[in-house]
């Protein structure tokens, strides 16, 4: 026996449990506990237009790569209208159409915003490129003098920004600004003609718009201009006027284009609503993660189908009943029928329920040994009468079941759960032991097997270790670990002090 | 004392734990435990090593040999039955003695050859063997008690438990049936635990039910005090045992003949633990000193010398 080796194998296999639990937990958002939750808010865009009888086209800018978030379950609903999304310059888009559709006509758009956790703005990465505003001979003057006049009134980025969009926010109190924006009052026009006027000083710009993270049932656009100071993107908020960090902001989409575009359409519109809600923690992980295509999710317990998994929350749970058992005999010093029996009969007990599973589970036990300890009188020889248990113990269950089902007590069927060849294991043990070491002996040890099989019940009910277990096998690294330890406990059990209680006068 | 166990821990009492994997394991490889879990091995071992068992009159290994039963019993008297895988004293039949086609047992009561015969086909079913595994069934020679304890037994077998360890003698005790033992010889079922001193063979503490007593429960009589006659050659026999079988940590029980004197019965390969209540003493200061000089002591004679010396009372 190598004492180093055994050492470092606890050492690594503790290690590696928990770096890896600690990586689920602390980085990737596992929850803990089982009950956790997590918010999400639901995004939904309501169109509305009337048809004119002919080809209707509508064009809806999505949600996109939003940063600090994960955008899973969008759905376009569009009745009859076919629908395909594109992607252009970093916007996503959904685009309905039809031949012909007449009426008033309703088009939504749903999508998840799941949070990212400790998640940060993350400023745009694109690469700043200065393009020709495309201005006119005339617009170019007013633009200039406007930019001129701004520029005389700033002393640098972070006061020349504010000035110009104010200008421009208020064409009427400036001649220029209001020849630039004559044809339009919208404040993303406005928005799109600063980026226009910043490329033509020479500063690299682009419009963002979105909505704030708020429940509201119509949330207004939010413009910010992201404005390249040499060094990197930063953010100019239209709405105050300010360079700053978006909170709680979902850029919608980027550039000229308008939120809603529509031809062969009349009284277009379209209406924002963002709601708060939560689910369980641990739906939301995998969810998030699915989306990414986390390979760690791919090759977890959560990837299998839902069948697989359920039948794993229950095997998952021996290693955690052996633990127990390990802990009880070796450390507190019961005695038991069979080595992993308790663990098995706890098993059957999470389906039939505590009081009628120790119900059940004592009548069976004990109708069988009455019938084992009159085949003692036969002289059986051993195969032959373990068999002959074994189909005592088919027959009492079977007419268990009946009569209680009869009686008006459908929870006694469920005694057909109980692993029946290791019931009929036990009867046997039990009745050896009776023969050999006496009665109350024999009753000892069952109450012992019955009061560790509770016991090891109790813990495996518990849902924390239910949740743990499952969301994170790899504790089963630490509790091979444990496990091994025990395996060399050379300390005294708990029940060594009644054993040797002459010494302790 | 906030700790309850320190007072074991000075005591050095050995626990279950401790037993199995600092003793049983290392010492005990499981390729030997053949040797003591077969009593037809053993006593053949035993045999060739020189130590005194009971004679064997013969035995019935497969069902089909019950009929030559009768040829071997017909040149004894008294004989005892038993399995060769029994354990805890199952399943063993004394015969005392005959009354023309029936056998006396010790309690006076008759049994026909019958009877007998059943008993055998019993054994050979494995009712009586760990694990209900097939069984033998061996006929021996009955053995007739030293009266030495005659005083301080009450029916059944009085037996002699010596722990060996690596060879050493360490500890000893004598295992007296009680009437609620039901002339058995196991402790917690009620028989009496009295430690022997190794230096001198005489008993000293007794301990019945967990309690220490002084005097045997159905006989009245002081436990202690007794010296058990040929004790040296006891400790040299049971020595043996590990030459014999290999194990480092052993349990040789031995029961005493009016006429032959001490017989080896079994062979333990996980003796218990109770022995250390009998004495009222802890395993393991003697164990820790025999393994500092068990790699010293070359022979049989210098280990029983040493232990004689060192575990006295």
């Amino acid at each position: 026996m190598n004492k180093f080796q055994y050492r470092l194998l606890v050492a690594i296999l503790i290690f590696s449990g928990f770096s890896i639990f600690g990586y689920k937990v602390w980085v990737l958002g596992f929850p803990f506990f089982p009950e956790q939750t997590s918010p999400f808010w639901k995004v939904e865009a309501h169109v509305r237009f009337d048809a004119q009888d002919g080809p209707v086209k509508v064009r809806l800018q999505t949600l996109n790569r939003v940063p600090g978030f994960v955008v899973t379950d969008e759905h376009y609903v569009g009745g009859q209208f076919g629908v395909h999304s594109l992607e252009s310059d970093g916007n996503a888009a959904a685009v309905w159409s039809r031949r012909n559709a007449s009426g008033k006509q309703d088009i939504f758009y749903y999508a998840i915003l799941r949070p990212e956790p400790d998640a940060e703005w993350i400023p745009s990465q694109n690469v700043p490129g200065i393009v020709d505003p495309v201005f006119s001979d005339a617009e170019l003057t007013a633009a200039d003098a406007l930019l001129s006049k701004a520029g005389r009134e700033s002393a640098d980025l972070e006061t020349f920004v504010p000035l110009l969009m104010q200008a421009l926010l208020h064409p009427e109190s400036d001649p220029n600004a209001a020849f630039l924006l004559r044809e339009t009052d919208s404040r993303l026009d406005a928005v799109n003609m600063a980026v226009r006027m910043l490329h033509l000083a020479g500063i690299p710009a682009q419009s963002v718009h979105g909505i704030m993270l708020e429940t509201a049932s119509a949330a207004t656009v939010r413009h910010w201009l992201e404005i390249h100071d040499g060094t990197a993107w930063r953010m100019f908020d239209v709405a105050n006027a300010r360079f700053a960090t978006p909170r709680n902001f979902v850029p919608w989409w980027r550039g000229h284009a308008p939120l809603l575009a529509t031809t062969g359409a009349g009284n277009p519109s379209v209406r924002l609503s963002v709601v708060k809600d939560t689910m369980s923690a641990l739906g939301n992980v995998s969810a998030r993660l699915s989306s990414t295509n986390s390979a760690l999710l791919d090759y977890s317990l959560l990837g299998l189908p839902v069948r697989a998994q359920a039948m794993y929350h229950m095997l998952l749970l021996i290693p955690v009943g052996a633990l127990v058992l390990v802990v009880l005999r070796n450390v507190v010093g019961f005695s038991t029928f069979g080595t992993f029996m308790p663990v098995l009969i706890a098993l059957s007990f999470r389906e039939t329920e505590l009081l009628w599973g120790l119900g059940l589970f004592s009548l069976v036990i004990l109708l069988g040994l009455a019938v084992r300890l009159y085949l003692e009188h036969l002289k059986l020889l051993l195969v032959p009468r373990l068999a002959s248990v074994l189909i005592v113990v088919v027959l009492l269950m079977a007419g268990i079941s009946i009569v209680s089902y009869k009686l008006g007590m459908p929870r006694g069927v469920s005694v057909t759960l109980f692993p029946m060849v290791i019931l009929s294991m036990t009867i046997e043990r039990i009745s050896v032991v009776w023969d050999e070491s006496g009665p109350w002996q024999a009753i000892k040890q069952a109450l012992g097997t019955m009061g560790v099989a509770v016991f090891t019940y109790l813990v495996m009910i518990n849902d924390l270790v239910g949740h743990l277990v499952f969301v994170f096998p790899e504790l089963f690294l630490v509790l091979l670990a444990v496990t091994l330890l025990l395996g060399r406990y050379t300390g005294y059990r708990l029940l060594d002090l009644v054993r040797f209680r002459a010494f302790l006068k | 004392m906030l700790n309850p166990f320190a007072k074991l821990r000075r005591a050095g009492v050995v626990g279950m734990n401790r037993r199995n994997a600092e003793y049983v394991l290392p010492n005990n490889p499981r390729k030997l435990y053949p040797l003591v879990d077969d009593k037809c091995v053993t006593k053949e071992l035993a045999l060739s090593a020189g130590l005194n068992v009971p004679d064997l009159y013969g035995v019935v290994r497969a069902p089909h040999e019950v009929r030559r039963l009768p040829r071997i019993l017909n040149k004894q008297d008294s004989f005892v039955i038993k399995p060769a895988r029994g354990s805890g004293g199952n399943g063993i039949l004394v015969v005392s003695g005959r009354l023309g086609d029936r056998f006396r047992k010790p309690d006076d009561s008759l049994i026909a050859l019958d009877a007998v015969f059943f008993h055998v086909s019993n054994i050979l079913s494995g009712m009586f063997s760990l694990g209900g595994m097939p069984d033998k069934a061996l006929v021996e020679y009955c053995v007739r008690f030293d009266p030495v304890f005659a005083e301080i037994a009450y029916q059944g077998v009085p037996d002699i438990r010596i722990i060996v360890y690596k060879g050493i003698p360490v500890m000893a005790m004598l295992r007296l049936p009680t009437r609620e033992s039901d002339g058995k010889a196991n402790l917690h079922q009620g028989a009496m635990g009295c430690g022997v001193d190794i230096a001198t063979g005489t008993t000293t503490t007794a301990v019945w039910k967990n309690r220490s007593v002084d005097r045997h429960p159905d006989t009245m009589q002081a436990i202690s005090g007794v010296r058990i006659p040929g004790w040296k050659e006891l400790l040299r026999q049971s020595a043996m045992g590990y030459e014999v079988t290999g194990l480092g940590y052993l349990g040789v029980d031995f029961v005493l003949d009016r006429d032959r004197g001490p017989l080896m019965l079994e062979l333990n390969a996980r003796p218990g633990l109770a022995i250390q209540v009998a004495n009222l003493a802890g395993l393991r200061p003697r164990l820790e000193q025999a393994d500092d000089v068990a790699g010293r002591l070359q022979t049989n004679e210098e280990r029983v010398v040493y232990a004689m010396q060192t575990f006295g009372a």
